[in-house]
């Protein structure tokens, strides 16, 4: 009987190896802590990495794109993010191109696929498999300033498209669980690179990987 | 490094960047002579005064064009293929 | 106390509560904690600290400021260390570096007796004849004139880089870059200070120290610029380069620090300059700013009795700071006719130093040993400024401070696109035109009196803020350069029989430099290169202006004609070790990495990628791994890892049409469900890539391209898109997608066991695409046959891949699958014949010559590269890419035929070998290669050359090699 998971992130065996507690998300294995609690709410909000690749996110392309999240306010400007109360976003990536990520709990990206099945012509998913890195803590900023030449010491409000250690990313500042943290974004195949180059300059920094339970509770168990 | 300001990311330093080429109008295959045609494909603009080139934001994925002044170094102003007023 | 060191001085850098112990050339000293290497040194009265890069002549202090490098030490792994500015460390032990028997004794000050045979070039000129000599030559040159040994087994010091960013940058912190940052941050701006200095104040610290109570205090000063909050002092750290658009490379002790500021302001100062006179050299020969540096800072007096040399009134506060510490000065020689009046010259009456204007120091005398000095030959000049040697007397002394002018440290402004301009008025270069956003202030704006470099600094820090949009109001006025000059304009006395040296580090004589100008090298740029002047470690700060002065008269030209060489980066030498940084290098892996390292893969790099170039888990031999892989999918069946070809998904209701475009197929009428070879060339009808176009829907396809132009294709495609407009989508889906290979007479058999799809041959026919689930993971499944067996691509979302894989190895476990690797897969295409792009073709092969002409459908309207290929279509071919077998049984000669290896005929090039492979199937070793168009025919003979020369002998023969009928991938029936 095959016991592989149906979905597993790019870091999975790098994680594996530092020993979290498991838990799990869409049937993708989460590493949702690997010390107690205040432990680890006070590591991330000092400087802390953490694989947020499980929440499920997804790419809506075609000028009806915005249509199709009925309910939803969408960012006008390129760039710009509309972050929701259950810890999803929508982003305006193109003139005519939307990425949409829900928290744990959340059902938006599973009901576009449904709706798009049947739905208007002209809008076409493009599917997502990224990396997404949490980057936390009043020191964050450092790290990312010995890998990226853009100034996030004040931070845009708006997605960054730009390079963090030679690599293609999106980069947005965010709050989540009131910890403030950058999340990154990009190409799966770059992810085990990425973690293990940020983890390095982390560490030395006496920072730590944290769980994804740090910045969504819901998946404490 | 220099600066570049991409019409969509903003202002970049050039690392973020890859370079495209002259920006050329391809004359009609169908009614260009073989030398006519052959001067398009193998030959460019290199001499001193405003070049328009094609660049490339590496992170984002944008094309526009840039005018430069190729003997000062210095970039006119950027903006995305069609916005320019004067590309095809 | 120490011989030389004095009473407390009110600005000195030492701690007199921290003594330290340390160790020069096998000798114990002692000195405090703030001390350098230096100035511990002269306070015990040891003047010697090196030896002369050419001539091994003894070297002592010169500037004190870091422009020069007499004093260059090595501590354990460290080497070509600063003396003058490296701070005094407890128990360490220090070695003058390119010395033969140590500094005392060292051997090879013998060839400073042998100057007459080493004139400028000598190596070009001697040393080269006979030939066979030359190597030997060469390595005793480098050996005695070298810097200090390097250990190959340093440990590796990491020394990650930053990137910094800020309103305004100031490069020095002297008064008028202390000025600058305080106006600009009181205007609202982010200013940092960098100097290069311990600490901050520049020559506040030591030239002009004045009386408590003066306004222009430099604690004053400095504590309100520290006292902002949006000031950000920075000693210790060197802008070592200027580059594009205010990005500076910031070096200190730890990092380099990529600094992006949004303005600069440049208030880097001026660098003091020696003057050209015979044995100017020798120790106890020093730049009257470092004498005021050892007494101000480090509390030592440079000499018992001195000469000073002076054309300004620097040299006269200079002289009187001397007397004030206890140094006899025996008189002040002033090389300007008038002398100096004022203030100070009344001061000098006073403490009764006498002068001796219109004269000049002729030639020093060396002490015993040439260990310093003994005397001054001082003589007066003429009234148009020939000197009267014969007029020349003694003073006794053991030490000449000079004080003769300045030149702009520059370096920085020039590199950042400024450009310079020279000033017959104040006999120096002063700034013409700045960059944008770029502005100058202080001694490198020709402004010299203190009051007046504090205001020139206010100005340019207000104007830096007025260009950032936080100073409205109108500038203050420009402030004015001074009426006198404070540089002599030809400090210069060459002595006839003495040295008189214009570059220190490279040992360059004002003869060297004559010459050069009359062997030719009278350009700057040539005199530079050819005589080394400027090319030391201090890149030229002390020998610049005294080459262009000397260069010029030579040449019977103006300065300003002649000019100074070129400045470029680095302001200082750069450890290695900060410039390599953390070094980034990207990698991308596949989600089955660790499924390949478990299996015992041996990777190899694809751009990139890390994929497995064979497997070996019990340590099996590379050739044997490979042939092994290819059997068993020849026979059974294997798997292979390709999630690193590109893969898109073109969609929109121009979907097809776009792909019509840039293809040189058709795919307009693909049916869905259909998949199709697709070939790519540039305008110029040379192939860029190949690989699959797939159509899912009316308006959707998938295309995959090769690994390596996966990023390219994409770029292209959108450009094209955007040129074209048409109304289409392009998605880079490379790493949304992973993708396995299951090959093999059993691959079907076990793929249906993991599906419910319809596997059989009908379902699935050759070139087909369909959707299934597999492993219960959605996927595509493409039947391909680039390796020439049944096979299937299996595409999935990449987060199922590992599922898939750990599904398929399990359900052919039984079967005796096993993964193969690029080097079986190479194998396995090449006994197929199938053409691999950038292997079997190069920069300029169209599919004309590479049997891909089917692919090129020229009956379209359009596509790229059409319009070329249909003009070379007409031209004859120049070579032409055809399958060979190796016709030798010698296991050897087969073996040593490899890639790029030539086709010789009749003594000419013919083609060269592009794939190579030792075939087991076959029992044969087959290749493709480019030969010319009459050599293609199939039997031909061809002669290849190795290596070693050899030809090996090998016949054309016809492609495929194996199964040529195509009918094991075509399977119309399946097992």
């Amino acid at each position: 009987m095959l016991d592989t998971p149906l979905r597993l992130s790019p870091l999975h065996e790098a994680i594996e190896g530092l020993r979290p507690t498991w838990g799990e998300l869409h049937h993708m294995p989460v590493a949702s802590r690997f010390a107690d609690a205040t432990n680890e709410r006070a590591q991330a909000e000092k400087l802390a990495l953490c694989d947020a690749s499980a929440l499920p996110r997804t790419t809506l392309k075609g000028p009806g794109a915005a249509d199709v999240l009925r309910g939803v306010d969408v960012p006008a400007a390129i760039f710009g993010v509309t972050v929701f109360d259950h810890g999803g976003l929508v982003a305006r990536t193109g003139a005519a191109e939307l990425f949409v990520e829900d928290g744990p709990g959340g059902g938006t990206v599973a009901s576009l696929t449904s709706a798009l099945d049947h739905g208007p012509a002209g809008v076409y998913e493009v599917p997502r498999q990224d990396a997404s890195l949490l980057l936390s803590g009043t020191q964050a900023a450092e790290v990312l300033l010995e890998t990226c030449g853009y100034d996030f010491r004040q931070p845009a409000g708006q997605l960054v498209m730009t390079r963090v250690a030679g690599v293609s990313c999106a980069v947005l500042a965010r709050r989540l669980n009131g910890i403030r943290a950058f999340q990154l974004w990009l190409d799966g195949t770059y992810g085990v690179y990425l973690w293990e180059t940020l983890l390095e300059i982390v560490r030395e920094a006496r920072g730590d990987v944290v769980g994804l339970a740090v910045f969504y509770p819901e998946l404490a168990n | 490094m220099k600066l570049l300001r991409c019409p969509i990311n903003g202002l970049r330093p050039l690392q973020e960047f890859l370079f495209g080429g002259e920006l050329r109008d391809m004359p009609d295959p169908a009614v260009a002579t073989d030398r006519q045609w052959a001067d398009y494909v193998f030959n460019r603009q290199g001499e001193p005064g405003i070049r328009k080139e094609w660049w490339y934001h590496l992170a984002s994925g944008t094309w526009f064009i840039a005018e430069r002044d190729n003997a000062k170094d210095v970039i006119l102003r950027t903006y995305l293929y069609g916005a320019g007023g004067q590309d095809a | 106390m120490s011989l030389r060191r004095l009473p407390e001085q009110p600005r000195e850098w030492i701690d007199r509560g921290q003594s330290l112990r340390f160790d020069f050339e096998g000798r114990s000293y002692d000195g405090f904690a703030g001390d350098t290497l230096t100035s511990a040194l002269a306070a015990h009265g040891v003047h010697v600290l090196g030896r002369s890069f050419k001539y091994h002549r003894p070297r002592g202090i010169c500037s004190l400021a870091n422009h020069d490098v007499n004093a260059l030490v090595q501590n354990g792994s460290n080497t070509n260390v600063r003396a003058d500015v490296l701070e005094l460390a407890a128990g360490a032990s220090y070695r003058a570096v390119n010395t033969f028997g140590g500094l005392a004794r060292d051997r090879a000050r013998l060839l400073d007796r042998f100057g007459a045979f080493l004139p400028v070039g000598f190596y070009y000129k001697t040393f080269h004849r006979p030939r066979r000599w030359f190597p030997f030559f060469e390595r005793r040159m480098r050996a005695l004139a070298g810097l200090g040994a390097i250990r190959p087994d340093a440990p590796r010091r990491r020394t990650p880089k930053r990137y910094d960013f800020c309103d305004v940058l100031v490069i020095g912190a002297g008064p008028s870059g202390l000025a600058a940052a305080t106006a600009a941050a009181d205007c609202g701006a982010k200013a940092v200070v960098v100097d290069e200095q311990r600490r901050p104040g520049g020559s506040l610290n030591y030239q002009c120290v004045a009386g408590p109570g003066s306004e222009n205090d430099a604690a004053d000063l400095l504590r309100q610029a520290a006292s902002r909050s949006n000031v950000d002092i920075r000693p210790d750290t060197v802008a070592a380069g200027c580059y594009a658009d205010c990005f500076v490379a910031l070096v200190d002790a730890k990092r380099l620090t990529k600094m992006r500021a949004r303005s600069i302001v440049m208030a880097t100062g001026a660098f003091e300059q020696p003057a050209v006179f015979g044995n100017n050299d020798l120790p106890g020969v020093i730049l009257a700013t470092a004498a005021q540096r050892l007494i101000h800072l480090f509390a030592v007096r440079p000499f018992d009795r001195c000469v000073v040399l002076a054309a300004n009134s620097d040299g006269y506060r200079a002289a009187l700071d001397l007397a004030g510490a206890g140094v006899r000065v025996a008189a002040i020689v002033d090389l300007r006719p008038d002398g100096e009046t004022g203030a100070l010259a009344d001061e000098v009456s006073r403490a009764k130093i006498r002068t001796c204007v219109s004269h000049a120091v002729y030639q020093a005398i060396p002490a015993a040993g040439l260990r310093g000095i003994r005397a001054a030959v001082v003589c007066p000049l003429a009234a148009d400024g020939t000197p009267e040697p014969q007029q020349a007397f003694d003073i006794a002394c053991d030490g000449i401070a000079m004080s003769v002018g300045w030149a702009p440290a520059d370096g920085p402004f020039c590199q950042a696109g400024g450009r310079m301009q020279w000033s017959d008025a104040l006999q120096q270069f002063v700034p013409r035109s700045a960059p944008e956003g770029i502005f100058v202030a202080g001694r490198l704006n020709g402004i010299y009196a203190l009051d007046d470099r504090i205001l020139d600094g206010r100005r340019a820090g207000l104007a830096a803020a007025a260009f950032l949009g936080l100073h409205s109001a109108p500038l203050p006025p420009e402030v004015a350069r001074p009426a006198a000059s404070p540089n002599h304009p030809y400090p210069i006395v060459p002595h006839p029989h003495a040295k008189s040296f214009v570059d220190l580090d490279e040992d360059v004589q004002y003869k060297d430099l004559v010459h050069s100008v009359q062997e030719g090298f009278d350009q700057v740029e040539l005199a530079k290169r050819y005589s080394t002047f400027g090319m030391g470690p201090s890149q030229g700060k002390l020998a610049n202006t005294n080459a262009m002065r000397i260069i010029a008269r030579a040449n019977g030209k103006t300065v300003a004609e002649t000019g100074v060489p070129r400045s470029r980066p680095f302001f200082h030498p750069v450890p290695l070790a900060h410039l390599a940084g953390r070094g980034f290098h990207p990698q991308r892996r596949t989600p089955l990495h660790e499924r390949h390292v478990q299996a015992g893969a041996v990777f190899m790099p694809a751009g990139d990628w890390l994929r497995p170039a064979y497997y070996a888990p019990e340590g099996e031999r590379r050739a044997q791994a490979i042939r092994a892989e290819a059997l068993a999918v020849r026979s059974a069946v294997g798997l292979i890892d390709i999630g690193t070809l590109g893969k898109l998904e073109i969609i929109g209701p121009d979907a097809a049409a776009f792909l019509e475009r840039v293809y040189t197929g058709k795919f307009a009428n693909l049916p869905v469900g259909a998949m199709r070879y697709a070939l790519a060339c540039d305008e110029s009808g040379v192939i860029i890539d190949d690989g699959t176009v797939a159509r899912l829907a009316d308006d959707r396809f998938y295309v995959t391209t090769t690994t390596t132009a996966s990023a390219s294709v994409y770029r292209e495609m959108q450009r094209w898109a955007i040129i074209w407009k048409l109304n289409v989508t392009i998605a880079n889906v490379t790493g949304s997608f992973a993708g396995v290979n299951v090959a093999g007479p059993l691959s079907r058999r076990i793929l249906q066991t993991l599906t419910d799809a319809d596997c059989s041959a009908g379902a699935i026919p050759y070139q087909a695409v369909r959707s299934a689930t597999v492993a219960g993971v959605t996927a595509r499944l493409m039947r391909v046959g680039f390796v020439g067996e049944l096979g299937y691509e299996i595409h999935v979302p990449a987060y199922g891949a590992r599922r898939v894989w750990d599904a398929l190895v399990d359900a052919g476990r039984p079967h005796g699958i096993r993964p193969f690797g690029v080097e079986a897969q190479r194998l396995l295409r090449l006994e197929k014949g199938h053409v691999i792009v950038s292997q079997d073709t190069d920069g300029l092969t169209n599919p004309f010559e590479a049997q891909l002409a089917w692919a090129v459908k020229s009956d379209k309207p359009f596509f790229v590269g059409g319009r070329s290929l249909e003009i070379l279509k007409r031209k004859p071919l120049s070579r032409k890419l055809v399958g060979f077998t190796l016709a030798t049984e010698d296991l050897r000669e087969r073996e040593a035929v490899q890639e790029c290896h030539l086709i010789i005929a009749g003594g000419h090039i013919a083609g060269r070998v592009t794939s190579i492979g030792c075939s087991a199937v076959l029992g044969q070793t087959i290749g493709l290669a480019y030969v010319r168009p009459e050599m293609a025919a199939v039997g031909s003979p061809l002669s290849i050359r190795v290596d070693d020369g050899r030809m090996v002998p090998a016949t054309v023969a016809r492609t495929p090699f194996y199964d040529p009928k195509n009918e094991r991938q075509t399977l119309a029936y399946c097992c």
